[in-house]
């Protein structure tokens, strides 16, 4: 091969290193904390406060974590976190695919009204609704239950959206075929429609798993001990425990806690391929 | 089985101010294969839709064997449909997308399993069943789409293009099976095309829309032979009929050129100029006789050659003074073995009796 180059070529070249290197840029970013959450949790407690700064935990030590459990009930706390979670991603997921469906393929009458609902409720921060949402919570007598932390965050304003849009993106013809062929609404949703729609299904499952295993807020206001609190109201409850010095147990409190969904995300991640209309229409 | 009755059909959609089929009276009997055909546009998969129940009818109503079909669902109407681009289920085999109706309306197992292979069996499709749609080829999958309509054995059959996707030769051949098939099940069949071929070989009668309206109903040869108006003329037969408009009307006759007068069927008696319809194929090379009014020079342009037939493309010379051609050239269809060749004068012999006459609006005198 000769030396000589396209200008074209030199400057796609060029460009495609720029690309590397912003992204080189924005995993440094985003890995660097994560990074040094990891190996923090794993020094001894003097040496995360040395300057220089050590790269690799040297000794190398698990103390953090065993101190994790005896600081707090951190088996009750991961068991709330799952009942939680588990709860609202099969609440939101269900009652998302559910909406969604009547709003893309039903027709009646409001049906623009609704959807406009929808969207509204998606641009009202969750702050302005604390206040009266606890206040009714409380005079329900739910305060420091489930019931009383899963039930407000059960809406899905954002998984009706995304769902619907998806739907609607879906081709025509497959769904008309599908009324042709006599299909009732839910067997078209469950035969027709979701064997089209599991990547877009799995990223909403997934938002809503990440979403739900970090509340913090609602949680910390409802819950008042370890008998319904999640990890985040525990992993606070572990800083305080520990005082303000000894970064060590919280650290390794926090990759315990991101552990889960991070081997979820894994799992998961494979599945959210696209292409599942391939030869379904043509032209 | 049934017969189909379209009475008044209108659909208007929402923001439009025109109706995009418009009054709509149609009758399909029973049995029939009736061919919808008109250029890109003109209301064709609107009118089907209709007949299938996707699209709402604005006024006007459409039966079934008699029964007001109007507002009935698609799924009551008993129709089945064959979508141009063939909407398989993706995440079925092209056997499970053929069961797929029976199932839904509370078929038995076992008579499924008998009427999916039966179809499997007509439409050679025995090996695919196990195959999914993303690893079917074209035809395949057109076969699966057809499949999947006649397992329901439905009072009437809808296609949309079905062919369209396919590749010239695929087509032919399927086009041909498409229509024995049909007359094999002798289920109704409303079928619509853009390709005026598929609507004179494979129609029993052929129905042209324009702009939502219909214009002419009527066998392949009558549509042929006598086309309504010159819109009709114009778009079935391959290549185009030459339109020769203004052209005078003296003595009964309407004289294209000196050589060239056509007499007017008497419903034409009092035009004092006509539009004249010869088809490419309704002219010959003429001998050297002085023939009967029946001749017309002209200077070839071009020379197409399709392997089987020869097209010239010719400049007519000596017309009438202000008799226009439509396009910039008229076409004929000539023996290939002739030898002619760019620039030569022809003098060609027009068949009178093929010709056809049209009163200055575009409307047939007959
Ligand atoms: N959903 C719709 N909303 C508004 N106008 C529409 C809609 N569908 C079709 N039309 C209009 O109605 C007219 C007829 O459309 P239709 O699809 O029936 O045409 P067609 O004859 O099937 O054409 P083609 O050969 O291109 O498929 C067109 O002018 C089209 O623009
Ligand atoms: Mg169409």
């Amino acid at each position: 091969m000769t030396a000589v180059q396209a200008p074209a070529e030199r400057s796609s070249r060029l460009s495609r290193a720029g690309g590397y290197a912003g992204l080189l840029l924005v995993v440094l970013v985003v890995a660097l904390p994560l990074y040094w959450i990891l190996i923090s949790s794993l020094k001894e407690r003097p040496d995360i406060y040395t300057v220089p700064v050590g790269w690799f935990p040297d000794p190398l030590t698990v103390d953090n974590y065993s101190a994790v459990g005896s600081g707090v009930a951190f088996t009750d706390y991961l068991r709330n976190s799952i009942i939680i979670t588990a709860s609202l991603t099969v609440i939101q997921v269900v009652l998302g695919v559910l909406s969604a469906y009547a709003l893309a393929f039903l027709r009646f009458p409001g049906r623009s009204l609704v959807l406009l609902f929808v969207i509204g409720s998606l641009m009202v921060p969750n702050q302005i609704t604390v206040i009266s949402n606890y206040a009714l919570v409380a005079q329900l007598g739910w305060r420091n239950t489930f019931t009383g932390i899963i039930v407000p965050l059960a809406g899905v304003a954002f998984g009706t959206f995304l769902m619907r849009n998806h739907f609607l993106s879906l081709p025509r013809e497959i769904i008309e075929a599908a009324e042709m062929d006599a299909a009732g609404p839910l067997r078209m949703l469950w035969r027709v429609v979701l064997p089209m729609s599991w990547p877009t299904l799995i990223a909403f499952t997934l938002i809503t798993i990440v979403n739900e295993w970090n509340q913090y807020l609602w949680p910390l206001l409802m819950a008042d001990d370890a008998s319904v609190a999640p990890l985040p109201v525990g992993l606070a409850q572990l800083q305080d425990t520990q005082g303000l010095t000894n970064w060590g147990p919280v650290l390794a409190g926090t990759v315990l806690t991101m552990l889960p969904i991070l081997l979820i995300f894994l799992a998961l991640q494979r599945h959210m391929i696209k292409g599942l209309t391939a030869g379904a229409v043509k032209g | 089985m049934a017969a189909v009755t379209f009475e008044g059909a209108t659909r208007t959609f929402p923001q439009s101010d025109r109706p995009a089929v418009d009054a709509l009276d149609l009758g399909i009997g029973d049995g029939e294969f009736m061919v919808v055909v008109g250029p890109s546009g003109c209301g064709k998969s609107t009118s089907l839709r209709m007949l299938a129940g996707l699209e709402p009818v604005s006024s006007g109503r459409v039966l079934i064997d008699g029964v007001d079909v109007t507002g009935h669902r698609p799924r009551d109407r008993d129709v089945a449909m064959v979508f141009q681009g063939y909407a398989l289920y993706p995440s079925m085999t092209a056997g499970e997308n053929m069961a797929f109706a029976l199932r839904n309306l509370g078929v038995g197992a076992d008579e499924i399993r008998t009427r999916v292979a039966e179809a499997a069996r007509i439409l050679q499709l025995e090996e695919l069943l196990d195959r999914k749609p993303a690893k079917l080829s074209g035809g395949q999958r057109q076969r699966v789409a057809m499949g999947r309509a006649i397992v329901r054995d439905p009072k009437v059959f809808c296609m949309d293009e079905p062919l369209s996707n396919l590749d010239a030769k695929l087509r032919v051949s399927t086009r041909a099976e498409i229509a024995a098939l049909q007359k094999r099940l002798g289920t109704t069949t409303v079928y619509v095309t853009h390709d005026q071929t598929e609507a004179m070989t494979m129609g029993d009668r052929v129905v042209v829309l324009r702009d939502g309206r219909l214009q002419q109903i009527g066998t392949p040869a009558e549509l042929y032979e006598r086309p309504v108006n010159t819109f009709v003329a114009g778009f079935i037969g391959s290549p185009s009929i030459n339109l020769l408009d203004r052209v005078p009307v003296r003595d009964g006759r309407a004289v294209v050129a000196g050589s060239l007068r056509i007499a007017l069927p008497a419903a034409g008696a009092g035009l004092a100029s006509v539009t004249v319809g010869v088809r490419p194929e309704g002219v010959d090379v003429a001998g050297s006789d002085p023939g009967a009014g029946d001749r017309l020079t002209a200077r070839v342009l071009r020379v197409e050659r399709t392997g089987a037939e020869l097209f010239a493309l010719v400049e007519p010379l000596g017309l009438t003074d202000g008799v226009g051609h439509r396009g910039d050239h008229l076409v004929v269809r000539l023996d290939k073995r002739l030898g002619v060749h760019e620039g030569m004068e022809l003098t060609l012999r027009v068949h009178l009796d093929e010709a056809l006459v049209f009163d200055p609006e575009g409307i047939a005198v007959r």
